[in-house]
């Protein structure tokens, strides 16, 4: 394989990048501040990281590490955005199987959960990945990550059995 | 298959969330304007420059004197001139919604005698990539076109060396471009999601209803698998209305909304498609569509590489598709 450049890897994977980032965050903003944070480092390090074999993990870990610290640092940070907000902002035209009330109360309790609980869901129901991927993505062992989906399905799932009394505290 | 509605409605999230991603362009921008901390980072920046002007040396610049020396006569006799030589391409056609996961999977081959041969891979599909098991469908978002590329050669035995990435809703602007498509459906059905509402029977489909035709997946006996095979319908037909069809503004049309490998000669492909002495269309083999993995995640559909190339080998053989329409769910 013919090694690429920065510029060249960037084009290709920022699109998916910031995906991800958006999903994880629930705030396209904050998504692209950790996004470009992060390249601009992996920029400045590419000579260590272009070669490496697990770069793609190592870059969505950086990603992570990120998001989970910077939540770390603004821990009152709250996510208002809502769905109307969202619809103006990017084109909603995914192939909903759900309603868009049930979505929008669904959201506000994803975005209630632990952050790591929360990153473990997106790396499951958004990347779909196993069980050994988010450990090792999360730094932790698969039984923990096990146990973080678990908790925030049940805690999702309680909510979502009351839907409009959570919706309207 | 089995559905739990708060896992779906946490996977819909997601992707409403993915879909709001603000503009790329915005963000290298901002990548490229950030000047490293340190200095060795303006030997990188040079390094890099040196590497891209060399890369450009070596391999762009030959392809443009090629292409330039081999562009066609202008004309309208140049579609059927292109038959004349035909060489053999492997092509996967990979068919993304917003959120950027691959819905539909198409390995499209020309083969040297003019035949073309479409093999749909249900996108559930558990193979292996890298060295790990993993859905078919999570291979592009997370690995990259290369990966999927390298996967699905290593499950057909077919070397691909090209892809055409297309958003779905470019359905919308083929079906229209070529006058509407003609297709058939066994029984009335209705999708609010997707925005499907059909009649039962055969009829002329274009614009959103196009797009509503091969998205629908709810409401429909086998999900994902009726899908594939509305696909290839809806392909067939496609394929048949290509030739009457100005193939230069066609893939005007559609070429804002694709991405492909440097190398795809767009026009060829659709040229190859439209004057195809035979179309082969089917899906690989598939067992097990409940099997559930042991890392979790949900259930996938289980292939076994040997039947899947077995399968892509025999199905040249197999009778051509003929030019009826043929009634789906």
């Amino acid at each position: 394989m013919v090694l690429d450049t920065f510029d060249q890897f960037a084009a290709d994977r920022i699109d998916r990048l910031l995906r991800f980032a958006t999903a994880l965050t629930c705030d396209p903003h904050l998504a692209q501040d950790v996004v470009q944070e992060v390249l601009v480092r992996v920029q400045h390090k590419w000579a260590r990281i272009g070669p490496m074999q697990a770069r793609d993990l190592y870059v969505r870990r950086m990603i992570i590490n990120e998001y989970l610290s910077w939540r770390r640092r603004k821990a009152t940070r709250t996510v208002t955005a809502s769905h109307s907000t969202l619809d103006a902002l990017g084109t909603p035209t995914a192939d909903p199987a759900t309603g868009y009330a049930e979505r929008d109360a669904m959201r506000m309790h994803i975005t209630r959960l632990p952050r790591k609980q929360r990153a473990a869901l997106v790396l499951r129901y958004y990347e779909d990945r196993t069980d050994a991927e988010i450990a090792e993505l999360l730094g932790c062992s698969a039984g923990t990550v096990r146990s973080h989906i678990s908790r925030a399905l049940s805690t999702l799932r309680a909510n979502h059995q009351h839907p409009v009394r959570e919706v309207l505290s | 298959m089995t559905y739990d509605r708060t896992e779906q409605l946490i996977r819909d999230v997601f992707a409403d969330e993915a879909a709001g991603a603000v503009d790329p362009r915005q963000v290298l921008a901002g990548v490229r304007g950030k000047k490293p901390r340190k200095s060795y980072g303006l030997m990188l920046t040079t390094a890099a420059v040196v590497v891209v002007v060399a890369a450009v040396a070596t391999f762009v610049v030959p392809e443009v004197f090629k292409r330039s020396s081999a562009t066609p006569p202008v004309g309208s006799e140049r579609q059927q001139e292109q038959t004349a030589a035909i060489t053999p391409t492997n092509v996967l056609v990979i068919g993304t919604d917003t959120a950027g996961y691959t819905d539909s999977i198409v390995l499209t081959q020309v083969a040297a005698d003019g035949s073309v041969n479409l093999v749909s891979l249900p996108r559930d599909s558990w193979v292996s990539s890298a060295g790990k098991n993993v859905r078919l469908n999570q291979i592009y978002q997370t690995a990259g076109a290369d990966a999927l590329l390298a996967a699905v050669s290593d499950l057909t035995g077919v070397t691909v060396d090209h892809y055409l990435a297309v958003d779905t809703a470019a359905f919308r602007d083929l079906a229209n471009a070529v006058g509407g498509v003609e297709v058939c459906l066994l029984s009335a059905t209705k999708d609010d999601l997707a925005g499907a509402n059909f009649p039962a029977g055969k009829q002329t489909i274009s614009g959103d209803a196009a797009l509503a035709f091969v998205r629908q997946r709810h409401n429909l006996p086998n999900g994902d698998l009726d899908r594939i095979v509305r696909l290839q319908a809806f392909l067939r037909s496609l394929a048949t209305k290509l030739k009457g069809t100005d193939l230069d503004k066609l893939v005007g049309a559609v070429q804002g909304k694709v991405t492909t490998d440097p190398n795809l000669d767009l026009l060829g492909l659709a040229q190859a498609l439209a004057n195809a002495k035979a179309l082969h269309v089917g899906t690989i083999p598939i067992g097990n569509i409940d099997f559930q993995p042991a890392g979790g995640g949900g259930s996938v559909i289980e292939v076994d590489p040997a039947q899947v190339k077995q399968f892509v080998t025999d199905l040249p053989s197999t009778p051509p598709a003929t030019g009826d329409v043929p009634c789906v769910n």
